[in-house]
């Protein structure tokens, strides 16, 4: 076929632009580690790459809230924990003042109790890390319990608050504080106060005072049983959030690897790609000089 | 005798001296567009007849011809028309290719923000930075859907401004031919045995840069003029007549251009009849792409949106006042025809934004039967009479025989959505029970990241995001492909084409050796008829 010069000159251009715009490509794929540079590059790669970066951003939010129940759960824990040491304490107390009392023991047991008393309600108001009551309900700017003459009034209500801790997981991270107190018309206030009533009271007689203490230590019993089980119940919840935790962690492995295979750059790949068309592209303009170099008119002189 | 070697010689000199020009011609015009190689036709002359036979009268130039292969020119013209559809197309969806590039700064990241927020609310739903955080993260999601369709828009309107100046070329361009038409025809009328090479040349020019506009076929009269048709067939040029091409605002949607022609009267073209070239490359991908991607970006607005605010009212607020819309979700557009009748009025309101399409739709009235057309696909239903609710929009109005109207229902959501609280304690976490602990609408808000809500409850927002950019991405790599293809089929008949018309400077260089020796030898003819007629004079004296 007859070659028109311009054709000549065309072609070697047109092949070494297109060298040229393939090591600019491969170029900023190195720049930006990225194979996938637009959605153009791989249109099903691009789009699992959102949806998977969806459920990557997703599941760090769950890791986040898992973060904030087990502050909360771990924060019910260590409270329960030292309700129950004081309810044992004043079982002991009782135990050991279980047979008939002179009025100086009645006394002493009168104000440990009310002491014991004062310091229950303090737990029972005790605020978390983020300055909410814990034993609330919903009614968390509110304090949830108040001393009257017959125990402590609940402020609060009896919700659950729920989080999203996984996909498919909500998790009661709060106590409501009539469960823990007021579980099943127990009213763990009401056992100290009926008691230092009774106790208070110069007109009790022995028996009074003898079934009065008895009274409490069973009400302790299933009081104290009552926040075990809430206790164990937390410890099983946190139980849950570590084994959440643990395949959350190789999901967001999971996830990274399969972001990393749907859009990133294999260097090495790259680099030989890149060192390859450079020897494409001198071969390219060694032959177009070579080429347009031999004219016949470099022989007519 | 003499003088008739002479002759001769004089003869082989003249030819030899146009071959010479005529190479300096095809030289000098190597690397100009258009050109076409030209070489001289050469015969001998007519002999005289003598007792002793025939004796030659040297030679002569009959003829300057061009080196053109009409076949070849229609192929190279033709190859142009479609690789300059395909890569205008593929430019325009590039532009939205890499809109939808950006990672960091796309739809999607700012969905997974706004979500997050919403979960963080739900784990501190008293907190007022929390609560502020939402609402922060609410307004940059809007942000987004406002800056992906604003670029839309832009390109939008870079669409109308091109077929302004498209259109203004191609009207250019047919009064160009119809002037080279007269002067070529009166020129072969003139002379026909020697065509005016260079200005046909540059007719075929014209017609080549036309194709890059819009498909352009010539038929070549017997005059020598072009009669030249573009798209489906509309006549450009006739003779020395031509007609032209410009915008008018579209009777069916004013907000954008459409190419009208003109000769006595203006009329609106169908986008169906502009074919190839940039101006076909700009409308298919207005009417294919554009259009779709413009809309389903709104449809996820809306969709989003109108869902959300949906729980968002069924919850309530700090002060334990039933939440109110979170976001202004835009409605949809409406448009009248231009023709219609004065009392035309047409409403359309979003009653079902999950049954919602990415379509536009037309509503008609043929004086019996409203006939409202699905536009993306076309379907029909048609009803006696309004108010009727197609696809989750309500549509309702007064229209007179002959009436319509085209309804955008999420065309302009994505720049129009905003977000209608700033005051924190509006924000509806809680349920009706209250307490600054209640968390229980936030749960159900975050429920919704994950829930079926788009398309008749088939696909997340950001599923369907995801989906719009894979068909971006899809849209876009086949069009580079057939970009390629149709390049390298350009390249293809362009070398073919070369290969008749281009010039080859060794060719030419070899030609001006032949010319110049020819040249010398008729010289050395004349100079030896010379000398015989000196031998002759000689005798004398």
């Amino acid at each position: 076929m007859r070659i028109s010069t311009n054709t000549l000159y065309q072609t070697a251009i047109t092949k070494i632009s297109t060298i040229q715009a393939e090591q600019s490509k491969l170029q900023q794929q190195i720049a930006s580690e990225k194979r996938v540079l637009t959605p153009s590059d791989d249109p099903i790669a691009a789009s699992r790459a959102l949806s998977i970066s969806s459920s990557q951003s997703q599941n760090a939010q769950f890791a986040k809230n898992r973060q904030i129940a087990n502050t909360s759960l771990t924060g019910l824990d260590v409270s329960l924990g030292s309700i129950t040491e004081l309810l044992v304490t004043s079982r002991t107390t009782l135990v050991g003042n279980a047979g008939t009392l002179s009025a100086n023991e009645k006394s002493i047991l009168s104000t440990n109790l009310k002491a014991s008393l004062q310091t229950l309600i303090g737990f029972a108001n005790t605020k978390d890390a983020t300055g909410n009551y814990m034993y609330a309900g919903y009614q968390s700017d509110t304090v949830p319990f108040t001393a009257t003459a017959t125990g402590a009034t609940y402020n609060g209500d009896s919700n659950q608050q729920q989080l999203q801790v996984d996909s498919q997981r909500k998790m009661v991270v709060n106590v409501p504080g009539d469960s823990v107190f007021q579980a099943g018309g127990n009213d763990v206030f009401s056992i100290y106060s009926d008691l230092i009533t009774i106790l208070d009271n110069p007109a009790s007689t022995d028996t009074d005072v003898t079934n009065g203490v008895a009274t409490a230590l069973a009400n302790m019993d299933t009081a104290i049983s009552n926040v075990s089980n809430i206790r164990s119940s937390i410890g099983t919840r946190l139980n849950e959030i570590d084994a959440l935790n643990d395949s959350g962690s190789s999901r967001e492995l999971q996830y990274a690897q399969a972001l990393s295979e749907l859009v990133d750059l294999d260097y090495a790949q790259a680099i030989s790609d890149l060192s390859q068309r450079k020897v494409v592209l001198e071969a390219a303009q060694q032959s177009f000089i070579q080429i347009t170099g031999l004219s016949l008119f470099n022989y007519i002189r | 005798m003499a003088t008739n070697v002479l002759n001769i010689g004089r003869t082989a000199l003249e030819a030899a001296q146009v071959g010479l020009s005529v190479t300096g011609h095809n030289i000098a015009n190597a690397s100009t567009p258009g050109f076409s190689r030209q070489e001289i036709v050469q015969t001998t002359a007519l002999s005289q007849k003598f007792g002793y036979g025939f004796l030659g009268q040297g030679t002569e130039v009959t003829q300057i011809k061009r080196n053109y292969s009409e076949i070849l020119a229609k192929q190279y013209n033709s190859a142009q028309s479609g690789s300059n559809a395909t890569n205008t197309y593929a430019n325009q969806m590039s532009q939205i290719d890499n809109i939808l590039a950006d990672s960091s700064a796309g739809l999607s990241p700012s969905f997974q923000q706004f979500f997050a927020s919403v979960q963080a609310l739900s784990s501190n739903p008293g907190d007022a930075a929390t609560r502020q955080a939402m609402l922060s993260s609410a307004q940059t999601l809007v942000n987004r859907f406002a800056d992906i369709g604003n670029r839309l828009n832009e390109l939008r309107s870079g669409v109308n401004l091109q077929l302004t100046s498209y259109t203004t070329q191609v009207t250019s361009y047919a009064s160009q031919i119809a002037q080279l038409n007269d002067t070529i025809s009166k020129s072969l009328a003139a002379d026909p045995l020697n065509p005016p090479n260079d200005m046909m040349d540059q007719r075929d020019l014209i017609i080549t840069n036309l194709n890059k506009i819009v498909k352009t076929e010539v038929q070549a009269q017997n005059d020598g003029s072009y009669n030249v048709f573009i798209g489906n067939g509309i006549p450009l040029t006739v003779g020395s007549t031509a007609y032209g091409l410009k915008t008018v605002n579209s009777s069916v949607n004013p907000s954008q251009l459409e190419v009208a022609y003109v000769n006595n009267t203006t009329t609106e073209l169908n986008d169906k009849s502009i074919v190839g070239g940039a101006l076909g490359g700009l409308l298919q991908f207005r009417n294919n792409s554009l259009d779709s991607i413009q809309n389903q970006l709104g449809q996820i607005a809306t969709v989003f949106a109108s869902t959300f605010n949906a729980q968002h009212q069924a919850g309530y607020d700090s002060n334990g006042v039933a939440g109110t819309a979170l976001f202004n979700v835009p409605g949809p557009q409406v448009y009248g025809y231009a023709n219609n009748s004065g009392g035309a009025t047409l409403t359309a309101t979003i009653t079902s934004a999950s049954a919602l399409t990415s379509s536009d739709y037309r509503v008609q009235y043929d004086g019996t039967n409203y006939n409202i057309t699905r536009l993306s696909d076309n379907t029909l239903q048609s009803f006696a009479s309004l108010p009727q609710t197609v696809d989750g929009v309500a549509i309702n109005g007064t229209l007179a025989s002959g009436d319509s109207f085209l309804i955008q229902p999420t065309r302009n959501s994505a720049t129009a959505l905003s977000v209608a609280i700033t005051d924190i304690n509006k924000i509806a976490a809680a349920d009706s029970t209250g307490g600054s602990g209640n968390n229980i609408n936030a749960l159900l808000l975050a429920d919704l990241q994950n829930k079926g809500t788009m398309n008749n409850s088939s696909m997340s927002y950001e599923a369907a995001f995801a989906q719009l950019v894979s068909q971006v991405g899809n849209k876009t790599n086949e069009l580079k492909v057939n970009g390629r293809a149709a390049e390298a089929l350009l390249a293809q008949t362009e070398a073919a084409q070369q290969s008749v018309s281009g010039v080859n400077l060794d060719e030419e260089a070899a030609n001006l050796l032949r010319y110049q020796q020819a040249y010398q030898a008729a010289g050395k003819v004349m100079q030896i008829a010379s000398a015989l007629f000196d031998t002759l004079l000689s005798l004398g004296q």
